[in-house]
């Protein structure tokens, strides 16, 4: 049972981490991605 | 009196003083003094996290309960909470410093076009941290008392005057250095006393197998904790911790002391890297301090005030040096978070409740000034109540702030009377049920703990307010102007090395998950 304690912080944790990663790849992406857009009319 | 302790102390004192002094010099204008003139590095602000986080409560309260049978609920809490570093640095405080505000309050009043809605967030702030902040100051003076055996209200006034001092002259720039400093301080001194504890009781993997070995003391390692301490069964402990993990966890998202750090940032990836450090360095620090104190039942098993447990063990178990540096840390950890509510408290009064006066940096130091005043008071007269008082705070903020904050940015139909009923409905039902806890002595069952009810009710308060009302134009508009990126943020190289940052989180709680396993689990289930 500790083990499973220990596994649940490292997944509680990871998981956090992988939310705020594609939060972030949603929001910042769009605004590479525009330039992207940009170039290629250019 | 214990000299050499006291010695130790005022010395310390003396540093942070001294360097409060040197840092008000480049206090040049407002943003300077209220949020470090919006350049800190990632050093700075992780470091402030840590230290306005780390206080006597952990050195005291989680310690205490480690060695008195619950280190497994503990630990688990503790670890679980500091997820919130990463969802309120990426979910809320990027929003937070784009608003360019200078206060938490400041920010609602922007976001719902509200006055009421900074009203009720200054009023539950400035009450909060100001209770928080008496709860400290006790502590500290518990703790200097305690090791040095100088008269508690001596004790109480002489930390008061010193993080006043430092606080008043130097601003959030001071507090920032000075909290990066103890910060190290009190880290550095918790990694040699559980080295040197574990070494005093057989060695680190020795003391855990004697532990598990011995059927008196195995449950202060186990999962479930030992039972009766806190709940009569181990799935009852475990939910307890789950449920303030949750409520610590958005204080580490939403709490004043703590993401007002971000508005000190100089720019949005500093805030989202600076989770990182403050995820490692309270899980390791909360990690040592837990079962540091569970090793002192194999030295002694029978401490009376179990408080105290990580002062008798620096006292008695350590070399006299590093038992001073223990103590310093300790106290250093106190006077770190006073600093950051004094901070706050002046800059809401100044910001938030006399927002019209022109002199704002005069007005934070009289209002700190006058603060620090009823603090002193109010902690001599009233009897030592810290862990209460700080779990109070705690439970407050994540009933009343929490829902508001995160749907504030993540919510386009939360409108501003949805979000002001919330967090009153959140702050006066975590506030009753706490008071009439204490006040009747009744311990409420796990399922009705004060901030999970609270938090739970501000949502339903959330939902209905802002169902019978619509959003306003102003409402919308100031919505989409926290999601419009920065030029500043926009360069590619800067947004990829902080999505790799954000990348890295992912494998650091898969490490912290192993760290654990190999310097608990393992070790305990091979000797049980």
């Amino acid at each position: 049972m500790e083990i499973v304690l220990c596994v649940f912080l490292g997944l509680w944790i990871s998981g956090a981490g992988i939310l705020a990663y594609y939060w972030i790849k949603k929001e910042m992406s769009s605004y590479i991605d525009t330039n992207k857009d940009k170039e290629n009319k250019q | 009196m214990n000299d050499i302790y006291f010695i130790g102390m005022c010395i310390s004192m003396l540093i942070y003083i001294a360097i409060g002094v040197m840092v008000s010099r480049k206090v040049k204008n407002i943003d300077d003094y209220y949020v470090a003139g919006r350049h800190a590095p990632t050093f700075l602000i992780s470091g402030s996290l840590i230290a306005s986080y780390v206080g006597v409560a952990l050195f005291m309260g989680d310690a205490a309960e480690s060695y008195g049978g619950i280190f497994s609920p503990i630990v688990f809490l503790a670890i679980m909470q500091t997820a919130g570093y990463i969802i309120g640095a990426v979910f809320f405080g990027r929003y937070l410093r784009r608003s360019g505000v200078m206060t938490i309050p400041e920010f609602f009043n922007k976001r719902f076009a509200s006055k009421p809605m900074k009203v009720i967030a200054a009023t539950t702030a400035i009450i909060t941290m100001s209770v928080y902040l008496i709860s400290i100051v006790q502590g500290i003076g518990t703790l200097m008392n305690t090791v040095t055996g100088v008269d508690y209200k001596i004790c109480v006034t002489l930390a008061l005057v010193v993080f006043t001092f430092i606080t008043v002259l130097s601003g959030s720039r001071g507090v920032l250095i000075t909290d990066t400093l103890m910060a190290s301080v009190f880290t550095l001194a918790m990694i040699l006393a559980a080295l040197f504890i574990s070494h005093r009781t057989g060695g680190w993997f020795n003391s855990i197998e004697k532990i598990a070995s011995n059927p008196d003391m195995s449950s202060l390692l186990s999962w479930s904790g030992k039972l009766g301490v806190l709940y009569d069964s181990g799935a009852e402990n475990i939910f307890w911790a789950f449920i303030y993990g949750i409520v610590w966890m958005s204080v580490c998202m939403v709490g004043p002391w703590q993401c007002s750090r971000y508005l000190m940032a100089k720019d949005e990836s500093t805030v989202v890297k600076s989770a990182v450090p403050a995820v490692i360095g309270i899980a390791l620090i909360e990690f040592l301090a837990c079962i540091a104190a569970v090793f002192v039942n194999l030295e002694n098993p029978n401490l009376e005030d179990t408080s105290k447990v990580m002062i008798w063990a620096s006292m008695n178990m350590m070399p006299k040096i590093l038992g001073v540096i223990l103590m310093t840390g300790i106290l250093a950890a106190g006077i770190s978070s006073a600093t950051t509510f004094l901070s706050l408290v002046g800059a809401s009064v100044a910001n938030d409740v006399l927002v019209n006066k022109k002199n704002k940096i005069a007005i934070g130091r009289v209002t700190m000034v006058i603060v620090s005043a009823i603090v002193l008071c109010l902690t001599l007269t009233n009897p030592p109540q810290i862990f209460w008082i700080a779990y109070l705070g705690g439970s407050i903020v994540s009933a009343s702030w929490m829902p508001v904050a995160l749907a504030s940015i993540l919510s386009k139909r939360l409108t501003k009377t949805g979000a002001f009923w919330g967090m009153l409905v959140g702050f006066v039902t975590c506030f009753s049920l706490k008071l009439y806890s204490n006040l009747t002595g009744i311990t409420l069952p796990v399922y009705l703990e004060p901030s999970f009810v609270g938090m739970i009710l501000n949502c339903i308060a959330m939902i209905i307010g802002s169902v019978l009302t619509k959003v306003t134009v102003e409402e919308k508009q100031a919505r989409e102007m926290l999601f419009i990126v920065p030029d500043g943020e926009k360069n590619p190289d800067s947004v990829k090395k902080t999505l790799n940052v954000v990348k890295c989180m992912a494998i650091i709680g898969l490490i912290i998950a192993a760290f654990l396993i190999v310097f608990w689990v393992y070790p305990y289930m091979r000797a049980l």
